[in-house]
């Protein structure tokens, strides 16, 4: 059981700047999950706690404890490395056992406690095993079981699941939040996965260019990006974003001259924004047509998925894309209609890039008209 | 597609060879067959023929008191100076990696004494040496006679070593450090998070990881040490005092050239090859397979 708080730390190596000063609070028992892209500075976040790597700036503090002065092994922390850095001339037993030969705990109570976690990993057969004969699954557990057996206050993750093909990743991934939850410690987990991301988190913390772009439940993070990073990294496909000036008539103006209706949109006039519309927030064709907001895109292709297709197209002058059911075959010439409601849309100041809270009121009547993109004006 | 190059006349092929397999007739074979030839028979110093003997210069030189020396002299020999050149070599790797990685400069500086002929180093080891003139003369001004490699046999051999070791020592350290580099560093730091301090992580991550290394230079410096101290015995102590440093490479050639026992020194030349490739052998037949763990 252990708080983690990050105060303004830092990490620069020679001139680059890695991780800009940021500050974190960690709940005792919470599942953190880092995301962001690779290189943003999520594996060198998660060795600063480690304590495999010195920190530039800041402090951080583990349980009540600043640990910025103390080695790896007084931290009461337990790592799963990527390529797992198991030890290749010991067996898996000694593997799991090591920690616990290192603090010297005698023969028979080690093994003991390594068959007791082999067993839980599902382990028992392969303890006198080398690494070398063990496939990528089994690695990955072995490794687990290694940062386990100390019971350790803390777990990190560095994108452990990522060597693993997709059937064992989802098993894998189940595996560690059911263990989490077990054992009851703190874990942060590194990931560039966004599905691992929403799956696992307690809360997400959204990392780019080694900087805090935003810290919520995954519900939060997906339903109300703080930032245009943010909106463009989650979502598969990833949001549309689209700029676009705010309008005096509670109307959004793009760049090519088209409108887009917007009931309750509050922004000041003339604003410069970002328009980001979810894939999925949309309903295309017919049932587009009673929705509050509505417009119409040019399609170009679809893009079938089973039971849903996406439609790829263009609006404004924008790659556009729209999730619609798997039986739409061919879009019509003069485009399709989508429609959706004012509070499926988010506003992104195009300077900052940060959402504008508020941009639109949710209770908005709909529009008694439905003013269209004027991409569609020869309907 | 056949990845290698063929030729379409087989003689092509052959003319590539033939350079090759000429230089290592010339400088291997036939003067292996010739130690071979002569071990079995009685060469006559001043010419007039062979005369067949079989293995009697074999069983002459194995009941030889001073054959049976040198033998000792040059095991003890072997086992000092590449146990003590490992030693040291390991030890320096080990500090460069935790201290410097990246710096290419020290492995080339580290080699050069690999580079240096074994007489030319000899003579250098032989004026610091010295006991009159050299650094250690001091210890003599101290405590009287204590360091003579003239007259006293332990202190020969210590010279003899520690000259052979001082030129293997860049060579075998330049083979740990690439080792130890070479060796992922997400494993010392699981050892590290583990609980392991630096030292425990050597012990148990680090060296382990070594023995293929390990394997690869006690073959090679003890090769080595059989045949490449000749010139620094003959340089700095000519197998004395009282064949005190008499290695069987030195003895090898002090039978035949100096004595004039071509046929002995055939027989014991023979002798120390069967030994080298018996000890090559036996330590990539047995030992290899312990040692790797994959
Ligand atoms: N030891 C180092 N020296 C210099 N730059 C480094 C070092 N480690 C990481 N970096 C740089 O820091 C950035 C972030 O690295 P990292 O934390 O590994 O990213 P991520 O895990 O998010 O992919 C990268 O641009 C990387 O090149
Ligand atoms: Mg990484």
């Amino acid at each position: 059981m252990a708080d983690i708080s990050l105060s303004r730390v830092a990490k620069s190596f020679g001139r680059t700047t890695v991780v800009r000063p940021l500050d974190l609070d960690i709940r005792s028992g919470e599942f953190i999950v880092v995301l962001g892209p690779s290189g943003c500075g999520k594996s060198t976040l998660l060795r600063m706690i480690a304590g495999l790597e010195e920190i530039s700036g800041g402090s951080i503090s583990i349980g009540g404890r600043v640990v910025d002065a103390l080695e790896p092994r007084e931290r009461g922390c337990a790592m799963v490395f990527q390529n797992y850095a198991l030890y290749p001339h010991m067996t898996v037993a000694d593997n799991i056992g090591y920690a616990l030969k290192v603090a010297g705990v005698g023969r028979t109570e080690r093994r003991a406690r390594v068959e007791a976690v082999a067993a839980t990993l599902g382990l028992e057969g392969l303890l006198d095993r080398r690494p070398a004969q063990l496939s990528g699954g089994q690695r990955q557990r072995v490794a687990m079981g290694r940062a386990m057996i100390r019971s350790p206050q803390v777990f990190l993750f560095d994108e452990p699941l990522s060597n693993l093909d997709a059937k064992l990743r989802v098993q894998m991934r189940i595996e560690i939040r059911r263990l989490h939850d077990r054992l009851a410690a703190t874990s942060i987990f590194v990931t560039h996965d966004q599905v691992e991301a929403m799956t696992l988190a307690d809360r997400i913390v959204v990392l780019d260019a080694g900087r805090i772009e935003q810290v919520g439940t995954p519900s939060e993070v997906y339903h109300r990006p703080a930032t245009r990073f943010v909106a463009g990294f989650l979502g598969s496909p990833p949001m549309n974003l689209i700029d676009a000036t705010v309008g005096s008539d509670g109307t959004l103006e793009f760049a090519d001259g088209s409108a887009l209706s917007v009931p309750g949109v509050r922004a000041e006039p003339g604003r410069a924004v970002t328009l980001g519309i979810r894939p999925e927030a949309m309903a295309v064709g017919a049932m587009a047509l009673d929705r509050p907001v509505q417009g119409r895109f040019a399609l170009e292709f679809v893009e079938h998925l089973g039971p849903t297709a996406l439609a790829h197209g263009r609006f404004a002058d924008a790659a556009f894309v729209a999730q619609v059911p798997g039986e739409l075959r061919t879009g019509a010439t003069e485009g399709l209609a989508f429609g959706c409601d004012p509070t499926a849309l988010h506003l992104f100041d195009r300077e900052t890039g940060r959402r504008i809270d508020d941009a639109i009121a949710a209770g908005a009547a709909p529009a008694t008209t439905s003013v269209e993109a004027a991409s569609a004006e020869h309907h | 597609m056949e990845k290698r190059t063929t030729f379409r006349q087989w003689w092509i092929g052959v003319a590539f060879a033939v350079p090759q397999i000429v230089l290592i007739f010339t400088f291997f074979y036939w003067p292996a067959g010739q130690a071979v030839y002569w071990s079995l028979t009685l060469q006559q110093p001043w010419g007039g023929g062979n005369i067949w003997v079989g293995f009697d210069n074999f069983r002459q030189i194995l009941s030889d008191p001073l054959y049976w020396n040198s033998v000792v002299r040059s095991i003890v020999f072997a086992l000092v100076a590449t146990g003590l050149s490992m030693g040291i070599a390991l030890i320096l790797a080990v500090f460069v990696d935790r201290g410097l990685t990246g710096s290419r400069i020290h492995r080339v500086v580290m080699i050069w004494p690999y580079g240096i002929a074994a007489p030319a180093l000899a003579l250098a080891f032989r004026f610091m040496m010295a006991p009159e003139a050299g650094f250690l003369s001091s210890l003599n001004r101290l405590w009287p006679g204590l360091w003579d490699p003239g007259l006293d046999g332990v202190d020969a051999m210590i010279e003899v070593i520690v000259a052979f070791s001082w030129k293997y020592v860049g060579y075998d350290f330049v083979f740990f450090l690439a080792a130890l580099q070479g060796i992922p560093r997400a494993l010392s730091e699981a050892a590290a998070l583990d609980g392991a301090g630096w030292f425990r992580r050597l012990r148990d991550v680090q060296l382990p990881l070594l023995t293929p290394t390990v394997f690869f230079l006690l073959v090679i410096d003890i090769t080595e040490s059989f045949q490449d101290s000749f010139g620094i015995v003959d340089i700095m102590t000519a197998g004395g005092p009282a064949r005190a440093t008499e290695l069987m490479v030195y003895k090898v050639y002090f039978d035949g050239f100096k004595g004039f026992d071509y046929s002995g020194a055939a027989a014991q030349s023979i002798v120390l090859m069967i030994l080298i490739v018996a000890l090559t052998i036996l330590q990539f037949r047995f030992i290899e397979k312990r040692v790797h763990y994959r």
